[in-house]
């Protein structure tokens, strides 16, 4: 047995200790146990740590004669780009899921120990001793191969730093989700109230959820070369589900807070478990590394596994929520949600738009198991309306009182009129009817913010934080519907010295060179872009060859001339056999910056309120 | 929630599940083997797996050509565009089957663990 397969195997035991020792703790109330408890996590977290150091060190060293060090890195490799290699594939990101969890477990021991933290820790020791499961069986990262002189390379598509930073940041996200997920089954097994302590964990996840996503999109427009940040595959697609979910439990929560609807309880919990379940799900689409990922769940034992997990989780809360009802007085003076004019009813009709997001996006996702697929157009027809509609919706629930809002009039004259003003220009400009409506809702609904922050009290201040993160949505509207709807995109053959024109542009192909390096050889071809007959850049887009024995290691790059509102992105297609022939693909796509802008607003706004929290909850610790 | 919300709520949900289904019927786009291609007609809008024959591949300025098989039939595919595929992997084309020829407007290749998407989307398709 190899080494690493040992720590995995102690780590495997003081896990599965951990949860006897946590159950029967709280249970007998005895302090002993407890304690034994929490040793078992120091163990299993020590465990993971000196495996990943190992399969780290099997990396640096290029020990090929592990499979896992074969298939996913080269003696070639840079030293970064070996440690990333690390997370390359579906072992390895495993590993690392199981020392994130472990990590964040130590965490939640330095809360208060109670009988609820104990009773958590037992639940995501259990999920951690399943992925440990998996690590010694069918995603052994410690498979040992007869040894071979040479690795197959890391996949050339993932040797960028947004690949470097993308796996740790999502699956640290998914090791946090664990823990909301984890607290509700024990507020609801011990019937006290989770939701305020879930809190704390669910916003960094959500943070980092979002940043892990907008990564992906970043790397995604950068190097796949078809011109777009976001391709809705299944694998974009499953890591889009938990965060709209856990955004929804944002809002449930929220409302839940003001309003104690006893209905809003059972919300917040059967999201919090379904969030959870959704990143089972896109663990498992992620890391099965099969283009319509989701037939994979019938074949092999480790899809039926996670498949288990899914259904037995999902079978298992509703029993849990079912048993403990019975004598779960939530709140004895329960309020009704009121559906009239007033902020709870625009959340609602919020709730339902995400809602409904969420259920086409799924369904889109899970089709192809069922021999049907949908393409880019179906979702684009899904989210044109609902951009729309949310964009409307913030402005108008920003505005509105709880309870009760009659002086409509006073408050949406003058927005409207300035939507009115908005849209009429936009569309006199550009002639295009939904970029007309999406800017006008844009600008009347931060004109509703920027009232509401006028007129917002300084106690407040933490509500910025949230407007920011709203803001910054809107951007990322508004950036998408410019480049689902107002780009162009040309394909061209060009001859040496031959122009063509896209737009205002004129591409000159002026020549082909070639370069070689330690790690490739790369041919590429010098551009000229000319903006009315004027220079105003050179870009060289190359044809790569890695240096690898693996069968896809060539790779065409992109290059990007980035404007204020708009980007002239290229990417090489081809180059013909007698080197005078180039295939080009040229898009121009409008507003793309307000996508990355809005992304940064997003995670800047989410983290503002992190800090927020963080600072309120110190001030009063120190207060009692 | 008292009955008038739950009225308003629910046909607000039912207003948009109607929307997206009437999205997905428009939209959606079957998975076939290459056998059974060859036995329509004609087909709008189809995924067909199958794996590129070895020298196959013709380039034509902006046209490609290839052959794709699943083993048992071989059909003849055109797109609109270059690729830099390997041959004799397997891939996934999209398009429509009509007069005996395979009109792609997408051509997926599959890799180890992340895959490209190599596609002239037709803007107006």
């Amino acid at each position: 047995m190899d080494v690493g397969e040992i720590l995995l195997v102690i780590s495997l035991f003081s896990a599965l200790y951990s949860i006897y020792a946590f159950y029967e703790g709280v249970k007998k109330r005895s302090a002993d146990l407890l304690l034994n408890g929490e040793r078992a996590i120091f163990i299993y977290f020590l465990m993971l740590l000196f495996a990943s150091l190992l399969l780290l060190s099997h990396f640096l060293s290029r020990d090929f004669s592990y499979q896992y060090v074969f298939y996913n890195s080269d003696s070639r490799l840079s030293l970064l780009y070996t440690v990333s290699a690390f997370w390359a594939g579906k072992e390895g990101s495993l590993l690392l899921w199981a020392l994130f969890i472990a990590t964040l477990n130590l965490f939640i021991l330095s809360d208060k120990k109670d009988s609820f933290t104990a009773y958590t820790l037992a639940i995501t020791g259990l999920f951690l001793a399943f992925i440990n499961v998996l690590l010694l069986t069918t995603s052994n990262p410690f498979a040992r191969i007869p040894a071979q002189p040479e690795g197959l390379g890391l996949n050339p598509l993932l040797r960028t730093i947004e690949m470097v930073l993308h796996p740790p940041v999502v699956f640290l996200s998914y090791a946090g989700l664990l823990i909301p997920f984890a607290m509700a089954f024990s507020g609801y097994l011990l019937r006290k109230e989770w939701e305020r302590r879930a809190f704390k964990y669910l916003l960094p996840s959500w943070i980092l959820l979002g940043l892990g996503i907008f990564i992906g999109g970043w790397w995604a427009y950068r190097t796949l070369g078809w011109g777009g940040f976001w391709g809705w595959d299944p694998v974009e697609n499953s890591s889009m589900l938990p965060w709209l979910t856990s955004t929804l439990l944002f809002h449930t929560m929220y409302l839940e807070r003001r309003i104690s609807d006893r209905w809003l309880k059972l919300v917040n919990y059967y999201l919090v478990v379904l969030t959870f379940l959704l990143v089972v799900f896109a663990t498992f689409i992620t890391r099965s590394g099969i283009i319509s990922s989701v037939h994979a769940f019938g074949e092999g034992p480790e899809g039926i596994a996670f498949l288990f997990v899914i259904i037995f989780t999902g079978l298992l809360s509703v029993y849990i929520q079912k048993r403990s009802e019975r004598n779960f007085l939530m709140n004895p003076n329960t309020e009704e949600l009121r559906i009239t004019v007033n902020k709870e009813t625009s959340i609602i009709f919020y709730l339902i738009v995400i809602l409904m997001l969420f259920l086409a996006v799924l369904i889109g996702t899970l089709m192809p198991t069922f021999g049907f697929d949908v393409g880019r157009k179906y979702y684009e027809s899904i989210m044109f309306p609902v951009e729309i509609i949310l964009l409307a919706l913030f402005g108008i629930c920003i505005r509105l009182k709880w309870n009760w809002d009659g002086e409509l009039r006073e408050k949406f004259l003058i927005p409207f009129v300035v939507f009115m003003i908005v849209s009429l220009s936009i569309f006199a400009l550009f002639r295009d009817l939904l970029i007309s409506i999406a800017t006008g809702f844009f600008a009347f609904s931060l004109l509703n913010y920027l009232v509401g922050v006028y007129t917002g009290k300084i106690r407040f201040l933490r509500r910025y934080g949230a407007y920011l993160v709203h803001i910054g949505v809107m951007l990322l509207f508004i950036g998408s519907i410019g480049v689902w709807n107002l780009s162009d995109t040309k394909q061209f053959a060009l001859s040496l010295d031959e122009s063509v024109s896209v737009g205002n542009y004129e591409l000159k192909f002026i020549t082909l060179d070639a370069k070689e390096d330690f790690e490739k050889f790369s041919i590429f071809a010098e551009i000229q872009v000319y903006e009315n007959g004027k220079l105003v850049g050179t870009i060289k887009p190359e044809m790569r060859e890695y240096k690898v024995i693996r069968e896809n290691r060539i790779v065409s790059t992109v290059e990007i001339l980035s404007f204020p509102f708009h980007d002239l992105y290229v990417s090489l297609n081809g180059i013909s056999g007698d080197f005078k022939k180039i295939g080009i693909e040229v898009h121009i796509n409008r507003l793309v910056n307000f996508v990355w802008l809005g992304m940064i607003l997003v995670t800047a706004g989410g983290i503002y309120t992190y800090l927020n929290i963080r600072g309120q909850e110190k001030l009063r610790e120190k207060e009692e | 929630m008292e009955d008038r919300g739950k009225v308003i709520l629910g046909i607000t949900s039912i207003a948009f599940l109607i929307f997206i289904a009437y999205s997905f019927i428009t939209n959606v786009s079957p998975y076939k083997t290459v056998s059974e291609v060859l036995e329509l007609k004609e087909a709008y809008n189809i995924q067909v797996n199958g794996t590129i024959v070895a020298n196959s591949t013709k380039i034509l300025g902006n046209t490609t050509t290839f052959e794709l098989t699943d083993g048992k039939s071989v059909m003849k595919v055109i797109y609109q565009g270059t690729t830099h595929y390997q041959e004799n992997i397997p891939v996934v084309v999209v398009g429509d089957y009509k007069s005996g020829v395979f009109h792609a407007y997408k051509v997926l290749t599959k890799c180890h663990t992340e895959y490209k998407v190599e596609k002239k989307e037709e803007k107006d398709k």
